[in-house]
Formats: C-alpha cells, sequence, structure tokens
C-alpha cells in the first residue's frame, strides 16, 4: 500500500466521528430528508406538519464524509506524517471516540428522563 | 414498496437480510477478534484453540464488505423505522430503548467511518501499528455486538410490520 493511502486513511478515520459529531450537535446535515413524504432538502430543517418528521442521519454522514475528506488532503497537502506520528494518529482515532461516546450520551439526555 | 408483495412484508424481508447479514459480520469480527489474541495454533487443540487458530488477516476485506452490506440495509429501512416503529415507540412510552437505538445509529456510523483505518492498518504490515490494530478492531467487534444486541432488543420492543 501507497503510504500516501496509508496516512489518508489514518487522518480521514480521525476526522470523520469528530465531524459526524459536530455535524449533529451543530445541526449541520448536508441534507434533511422527510420519509413520510419522501422529499428530500439541502440542510437543516424542522420537524413539520406537512412534511412529518425529519431525518437527519444521513445528511450527518454525507457531511463527515465530506468534510473529512476534503480536511485529510488538506493536511496531507502540507503535512507528511513520520512512522511514529501515524502510530500516534492510529490510536487517537479509537481514542477520540471513547472520549465521544460520554457526551453522545449526554447529548442523547431527552431519552434518560 | 411494490405491487406484488405486501409492503409490510417486503420491509420485514428487508430487515431479515439486513439481520443475517449481521451475524455473518458478527461471527467474522469475533472471529477476527479472538484470533488476535495469540499466534495460530495447532488445528486438533481444544475448541477454543481451534476459534483462535486462524489467520485473523483473511476476515478483513470480507468484514469491509459485511460492515457496508449490513450498513445499507439498515441505512434503507431506517426510513420505515422512523415513522412506523420510532413513533409508535414513543407513544408507548419506550425512551429509554428509543435511546439506545440513536446509540446503536451513532456507533454504526463510527464503525463505519473507522473502516478506511481499519483495512488499511490490517494490509500494512508494520509491526508498528500492531497496536492500534488490535484496539480498533476490538472497538469495531464491541459496536458490532451493542448493536445487534440493541436492534434485537428493539424488534422485540415495537417491530417493523407490526
Amino acid at each position: 500500500m501507497s503510504k500516501s493511502l496509508l496516512q489518508f486513511s489514518i487522518v480521514f478515520s480521525l476526522f470523520a466521528p469528530l465531524t459526524y459529531f459536530l455535524s449533529d450537535l451543530l445541526k449541520f446535515p448536508l441534507l434533511t430528508y422527510y420519509p413520510a413524504t419522501d422529499e428530500l432538502y439541502w440542510g437543516w430543517r424542522a420537524f413539520s406538519e406537512e412534511s412529518g418528521p425529519a431525518m437527519y442521519w444521513y445528511g450527518w454522514l454525507l457531511s463527515s464524509v465530506l468534510l473529512s475528506s476534503a480536511l485529510s488532503l488538506l493536511v496531507l497537502a502540507v503535512y507528511k506524517f513520520s512512522t511514529s506520528k501515524l502510530v500516534l494518529l492510529s490510536h487517537l482515532t479509537w481514542l477520540v471516540i471513547l472520549g465521544i461516546i460520554p457526551f453522545l450520551i449526554q447529548s442523547l439526555k431527552f431519552y434518560w428522563r | 414498496m411494490s405491487d406484488l408483495i405486501d409492503s409490510n412484508v417486503a420491509w420485514t424481508i428487508l430487515l431479515i437480510i439486513h439481520g443475517l447479514i449481521s451475524v455473518a459480520l458478527l461471527g467474522a469480527l469475533t472471529h477476527q477478534t479472538l484470533a488476535m489474541r495469540k499466534p495460530v495454533v495447532r488445528p486438533d487443540g481444544r475448541f477454543i484453540d481451534r476459534f483462535q487458530g486462524v489467520n485473523p488477516s483473511i476476515y478483513t476485506v470480507p468484514i469491509c464488505f459485511l460492515w457496508v452490506l449490513t450498513f445499507f440495509f439498515g441505512g434503507w429501512i431506517y426510513a420505515n423505522y422512523r415513522i412506523n416503529v420510532r413513533i409508535p415507540m414513543e407513544q408507548m412510552g419506550l425512551m429509554k430503548t428509543q435511546g439506545f437505538f440513536e446509540i446503536k445509529e451513532h456507533l454504526s456510523s463510527f464503525g463505519l467511518l473507522l473502516l478506511p483505518i481499519y483495512w488499511a492498518l490490517w494490509r500494512e504490515n508494520q509491526d508498528a501499528l500492531n497496536g492500534a490494530r488490535k484496539c480498533l478492531t476490538a472497538l469495531l467487534c464491541l459496536i458490532c455486538w451493542f448493536s445487534f444486541l440493541t436492534g434485537h432488543v428493539v424488534n422485540n420492543a415495537r417491530g417493523i410490520g407490526q
């Protein structure tokens, strides 16, 4: 495997869960889907009486993939990581997820009443 | 969904396909995670030795493929779930069950987003990356078990087609 592909994979997987979680917190889905009426809109839209409940999950994923890809390409364009840095970043990917989980549970406090 | 088949039946078939693929994914990830614990042993040992006694790297591509496929079917039925399962569950007051499903939704997305590094670390045969490879694989395995069990509990509480 080429070193640049390895670097991209590691940096992408480091950014992607963060951008996904931020897309959720900051209401930044690329699109909103209304499953009851099969309507699709760019960006974040609220529940509406006509369209029914909104789904943001697809939008969060798309936002995350696009943002993380762009960020990764940008970072790798200006910085090349040594093997020891890649090892550190690889460990950070799973540590970041473990770090996000408590905040994720807290963000869902509506359900724990 | 189609004029040929009742809508509830079609969604149930999709849910079963989603469940069956996830069983295969669960098996492959559990095999790989346990096989990482120690090197391949002689194949005539105890059951647990035989279970662990496989080359873990052979599971990598099938696991990526199965994760994407499970995710695809999960994403497909999710729209139906949002209308026909989540709303009745909220009306039934099953908020904690719903909360656990939300965690499953996010964790399985994290799993999908980790696949590039997971695949790259298994492809890259560097000893320095062994630790991260093991931790990531174990995390994916935990996410898969959590998602699988949560999906089952939610389906027991209020399944598609009920």
